[in-house]
């Protein structure tokens, strides 16, 4: 069940959005609540949670790209999606991290194509928790807080990016069929990195936030790569 | 073994078979011929007629008194195999005489490798290793060895080759190496052979022998070199080609472009002029006018000039063909990437894109996304378009569907090419009727 809000002016365009998001979430199986604001302005005074914003950028008063620079000041996390119907506006989406946008007038073959996109988006973002077992009891960690994990003879490392290291016994091939999400990418037999917190990747020199440098092993060279560009990409 | 003098039909048979494992390794790829099993069975038949041959002509020909006639005979025969082998490459498979003979001439080698191992065991033992007479398990031994060299080839040689992909090879000068190459190795495999018969010193002939290894590691060795290098000419030259057709593109589209801002920014004025002058003005004939100005909307500013070009270009392109484009991108990003290699990247990108929407049967499906942003420190191009039918992936990349084998694909290879040049990846995938393209390149600068 994905929360969905609508962020539209004109009754007539929100309808129209909330009756292609019926038609995507009865063919496809997802359940959608969707809310509808008339104005930027009373979501930024009361903000609720919500997996998935559809943001008009043509709003009276504040307009929607100011109202997501708002937005990102205290939210960098929930996936934004323009409603325009030009687009050129939306073109700089990326200043304030929009996941996509939508042009009217829109036609439901083109939403479904986006929404499959935003779908992903919010796969991504749900299920973020890790629970691991240390010897000194069990840890629970936002996904974003790990930057790698190595194992050396069952003996798991995991890295944070505080500096923090925990310690706890496994295999990372266990570790990877429990936490199966899209950012998790295997580097080599020992080492697994968290997508989220790759800075940069060269030949086979992985650098994270933290400034480590990871190596992928040859055999997953083509794999590893593969992945990560497609999940920077937004495909995973 | 003196071939010639005691010609055994089954023996040379069993070369010939030795030889067809690696050549059918590294010819398995290529695009089978129609009538495959029926082409089979008339090369099998082929094969064993040539043996037949062989036997008559070296009875007919050889002599103990002329050596050299029975030197030059057994170079023969062994140029005669390899054009057998190369006949059945080009009757098994749709390629051209070159792929072929580059198949035929590393396989040949091989199969030398393998044979010459045994006789070098030979002569490094000091005879303790005695090769068995053929007729006394010798070619269990000849099998066995071969089946050593062709496992432990299998991953440094055949393996790479398959992977590489052998592409149609046109440079006649490195594959005339080549045949100089091969020719050498047999020549040589011919003398070491005769002197085995020859009282001269132990640890010469072994000398000799060590030799004849070596040089024919060279040769698979410079065989795979050659096929890299063939190809890796092949991509620069495409690339090259692409990027000044690119350029001149650029600058026309670029002209183009400022013209129509020019004039839509002049109309935009006009029409405004109007709204507050209060001059009674057709309304409807404004509101069409604003409507046609849809054409400034397909205008891109990304802050980076080449990108603005290539993306207004393609989303007039897409308006023209009523292609639903939506692009986010951030100019800044690829600012690294020269003015030809955006135009290329983002072109070639667009072009496959817009070709695979407009053969899809329903309008409403034709819609295009590129989102072309930072991600930390790397520039990410991604598209994402529906597709008709199913794609073919070789070597990582799609087969396009053009009839013109030539241009088969170079636009997907150039934007191979340029991710490579900067370090970066390409992954193409099908998921789900959309095909989705991610390119990734770490941005200079920063560490790492």
């Amino acid at each position: 069940m994905y929360r969905l809000l609508i962020v539209e002016n004109e009754p007539s365009e929100a309808q129209e959005l909330m009756s292609l998001l019926n038609r995507f979430s009865e063919e496809r199986g997802v359940s959608f609540r969707t809310s509808w604001l008339k104005s930027a302005a009373e979501y930024l005074y009361a903000p609720e949670e919500y997996d998935l914003i559809f943001m008009d950028i043509d709003l009276p008063g504040i307009s929607g790209m100011e109202a997501a620079q708002m937005l990102r000041v205290f939210d960098q996390a929930t996936p934004l999606v323009f409603v325009t119907n030009l687009a050129q506006y939306a073109l700089k989406g990326y200043e304030v991290d929009a996941l996509d946008f939508l042009v009217k007038p829109l036609g439901y073959p083109s939403f479904k194509m986006h929404m499959e996109k935003a779908l992903r988006a919010m796969e991504r973002t749900s299920s973020e928790s890790l629970a691991v077992q240390t010897r000194d009891g069990m840890r629970i960690l936002r996904l974003h807080e790990l930057e790698y994990v190595e194992v050396r003879n069952h003996n798991l490392s995991f890295h944070l990016t505080n500096g923090e290291k925990l310690a706890s016994y496994g295999t990372l091939k266990g570790f990877e069929e429990q936490h199966p999400h899209p950012a998790l990418i295997r580097l080599s037999s020992y080492c697994l990195a968290n997508a989220q917190n790759i800075c940069s990747v060269r030949g086979r020199d992985v650098a994270m936030e933290s400034g480590a440098v990871l190596q992928i092993s040859h055999g997953r060279k083509r794999a590893a790569l593969d992945e990560l560009a497609s999940y920077l990409g937004g495909s995973r | 073994m003196d071939m010639l003098s005691d010609f055994n039909a089954g023996a040379f048979l069993l070369m010939l078979a030795q030889i067809l494992v690696p050549v059918m390794l590294l010819a398995s790829g290529l695009p089978r011929r129609s009538h495959f099993s029926v082409r089979v069975a008339a090369c099998a038949v082929g094969l064993v007629a040539c043996t037949l041959a062989i036997g008559a002509l070296s009875k007919a020909v050889f002599s103990e008194e002329r050596p050299l006639a029975a030197s030059v005979s057994l170079l023969a025969t062994f140029a005669l195999v390899l054009v057998a082998f190369l006949l059945v490459v080009l009757t098994l498979f749709e390629t051209s005489v070159w792929t072929a003979f580059f198949c035929c001439g590393a396989g040949y080698t091989a199969q030398n490798l393998a044979s010459a191992l045994p006789d070098l065991l030979e002569s490094l033992s000091g005879g303790a290793f005695q090769q068995l007479p053929l007729d006394r398990g010798g070619h269990l031994v000849s099998m066995l060895s071969c089946a050593v060299v062709y496992l432990i080839c299998y991953p440094l040689f055949f393996r790479k080759v398959q992977e590489h992909g052998l592409v149609y090879l046109h440079d006649k000068s490195t594959l005339l190496f080549f045949i100089f190459v091969v020719l050498a190795v047999v020549g040589y495999d011919v003398v070491v052979k005769e002197l085995a018969g020859v009282p001269i010193p132990d640890h010469n002939l072994a000398e000799l022998r060590i030799f004849h290894v070596v040089i024919c590691v060279f040769a698979l060795f410079a065989s795979y070199k050659i096929l890299c290098a063939r190809q890796f000419a092949d991509e620069v030259t495409a690339t090259e080609l692409l990027m000044q057709r690119s350029l001149k593109q650029y600058e026309a589209s670029k002209e183009t472009i400022d013209a129509i801002n020019l004039k839509c920014h002049d109309i935009r004025h006009q029409i405004r002029t109007l709204r507050d002058g209060g001059t009674h003005v057709d309304q409807g004939a404004l509101d069409d006018l604003s409507r046609e100005i849809r054409i400034y909307d397909s205008s891109m500013q990304t802050g980076n000039e080449a990108l603005d070009v290539i993306l207004t270009e393609k989303s007039l392109l897409c308006e023209r063909h009523g292609i639903s484009l939506t692009c986010i991108a951030d100019g800044a990003a690829f600012s690294f990437l020269s003015t030809a290699e955006t135009y290329s990247l983002f072109g070639n990108a667009l072009d496959n894109a817009i070709e695979a929407v407009l053969s899809l049967p329903e309008a409403e499906d034709r819609a295009i996304l590129l989102d072309a942003r930072r991600r930390k420190e790397m520039a990410v191009m991604h598209t994402e378009n529906r597709l008709a039918g199913t794609l073919e992936f070789r070597d990582g990349l799609p087969q396009t569907i053009k009839p013109d084998i030539n241009n088969h694909g170079f636009g997907m290879r150039s934007i191979r090419t340029i991710a490579q040049r900067h370090g970066g990846t390409v992954t193409a995938t099908a998921q789900d009727g959309t095909f989705h393209l991610n390119v990734m390149m770490a941005m200079p600068g920063g560490h790492g």
